[in-house]
């Protein structure tokens, strides 16, 4: 059967042929338009990074002299692409400086306007854009942002309401944590190390919120309490802090072990050995490292007791690191030399004096 | 007075060259720890102002370099925060002074103008 026997003509087939090839052309035309589109896009940025720098770094060295100086910026505001730029690139800056610097950053965020831009991201859907809004908001210090962005600690997108989190520690310190009342969420270990870094005091009535806190349902924020009382060397909660060693969670635990050395008093050594039996290994050996740095002559007779009478050899090594840290060195030499020691005390002493002299 | 700077931002690197400039110093740039140390070999500088972590030469090659060449320069090395086991072994290797960013580019240049009186 041939193209004719179908009823096409040789016109309708050359029509058929001309309107593909213009497609194709068409289909060329948009990629090569759409690849030059983002070339220029791409050349662009690059040359507005320099203008931006150039105009930052102009400000921190000439301050006011140099305010007329616009580089041509006001021109470039009217492209959106240009102020999220700009807006991005005030916060990298501030990030490394300090001082004097940061206010002039700070100022050209306000001289430009771009607060308004920052703002509008706070009502975008994306998460990634609304914590980019209060990053912006946070790091230029608008403090007329603060109702808005603490609505956010209850979004739930984590990006979100963890970037408002900082962004209410950053503007008020010790109070802003006043979200751990009801935080139903994890604190994950990075924020925890964030909000801990960013705080550098505490308020009078904060015993009293940290009390509260201890108690918390929620384990992420008993662990970061116990952070900020080992920070702050808060001793009058040492009490409060002793009882968490029968908390549920193990990680918890954990970091009371580590919270209890920081706040040391005559008692700890005791405390820590009184409830060494009832805890799982790895709570164990975070006890016995603990008293290995609280370096105690006490702890003598219990490291010697765990030595010998512990199942586990992860213990059972810790114990003889700490003995020699203790000055005990005659002690695990007598044991290796005594035909009476048993072969595996022998292996993990002569183990803890290697890993020790070496 | 020639000051070398060495760094690897480039926002950084040209604040300081405009700040040591407007304080009337001259300035040689080096964009890396490789060209701070040839700059090193090839120029007499007075003073170096350095980054530590820079990409194919860290801060501490350039103490090292400058301890080659025999000369006594006085060097500021610029840290990030937690880097202090780097700035203890730079302090042995030499250096002169400190700062950890975020800095004030005003205390930089209080830093180089007592530094410089030593000379």
């Amino acid at each position: 059967m041939t193209l004719f026997s179908l009823g096409i003509s040789v016109h309708e087939l050359f029509l058929t042929f001309l309107v593909i090839f213009l497609l194709v052309l068409l289909l060329i035309a948009a990629v090569v338009f759409y690849s030059f589109y983002q070339y220029k896009e791409l050349t662009n940025i690059h040359e507005w990074s320099d203008l931006i720098d150039e105009k930052v770094s102009d400000s921190i060295v000439y301050g006011e002299d140099l305010k007329n100086k616009d580089r041509g910026l006001n021109d470039l505001l009217r492209f959106s692409s240009f102020r999220n730029l700009f807006l991005q690139k005030l916060v990298d800056s501030e990030k490394k400086f300090s001082g004097g610097a940061q206010l002039e950053i700070r100022k050209i965020f306000d001289d430009y306007d771009l607060k308004k831009d920052a703002f509008r991201r706070l009502h975008q859907k994306k998460p990634y854009l609304i914590a980019g809004g209060i990053q912006e908001l946070t790091t230029m210090q608008v403090t007329e942002a603060l109702s808005e962005i603490e609505a956010f600690l209850i979004h739930p997108s984590p990006q979100v309401y963890q970037e408002a989190q900082y962004a209410m520690v950053t503007f008020k310190g010790f109070e802003g944590l006043h979200f751990l009342d009801s935080h139903p969420y994890k604190i994950s270990e990075w924020q925890q190390l964030r909000l801990l870094r960013s705080l550098s005091s505490i308020t009078s009535d904060a015993e009293a919120m940290m009390k509260d806190w201890l108690e918390s349902p929620n384990d992420s924020i008993v662990i970061f309490t116990l952070r900020l009382l080992k920070k702050f060397q808060v001793l009058a909660l040492y009490d409060q802090v002793h009882t968490l060693l029968n908390h549920s969670s193990e990680n918890v635990r954990i970091q009371v072990v580590h919270t209890m050395l920081a706040l040391e008093n005559t008692f700890t050594v005791d405390h820590l050995i009184a409830a060494f039996p009832s805890q799982p290994e790895e709570v164990q050996l975070e006890i016995l490292h603990a008293l290995h740095k609280a370096k105690d002559a006490r702890s003598s007779v219990f490291f010697k007791e765990q030595l010998h009478s512990h199942s586990a050899t992860t213990i059972k090594l810790a114990a003889a690191e700490s003995l020699y840290t203790l000055g005990e060195e005659k002690y695990l030499m007598d044991q290796l030399e005594n035909p009476d020691s048993e072969q595996d005390i022998k292996l993990i002493i002569k183990h803890a004096l290697q890993l020790k002299i070496c | 007075m020639l000051i070398l700077v060495a760094e690897d931002d480039e926002l950084i690197l040209k604040t300081i060259e405009h700040k040591l400039q407007k304080e009337g110093y001259e300035v040689i740039v080096a964009h890396n720890g490789k060209d701070a140390i040839d700059t090193i070999k090839n120029v007499t500088v007075d003073l170096i102002i350095s980054d530590i972590m820079m990409p194919f030469a860290s801060g501490i090659e350039i103490l090292s370099a400058v301890k080659l060449t025999g000369r006594s320069i006085p060097i500021i090395m610029l840290s990030s925060m937690g880097q202090e086991d780097v700035v203890l072994n730079a302090f042995d290797l030499g250096a002169s002074d400190f700062m950890v960013k975020p800095f004030s580019p005003n205390e930089l240049i209080l830093r180089v103008k007592r530094l410089s009186l030593k000379l």
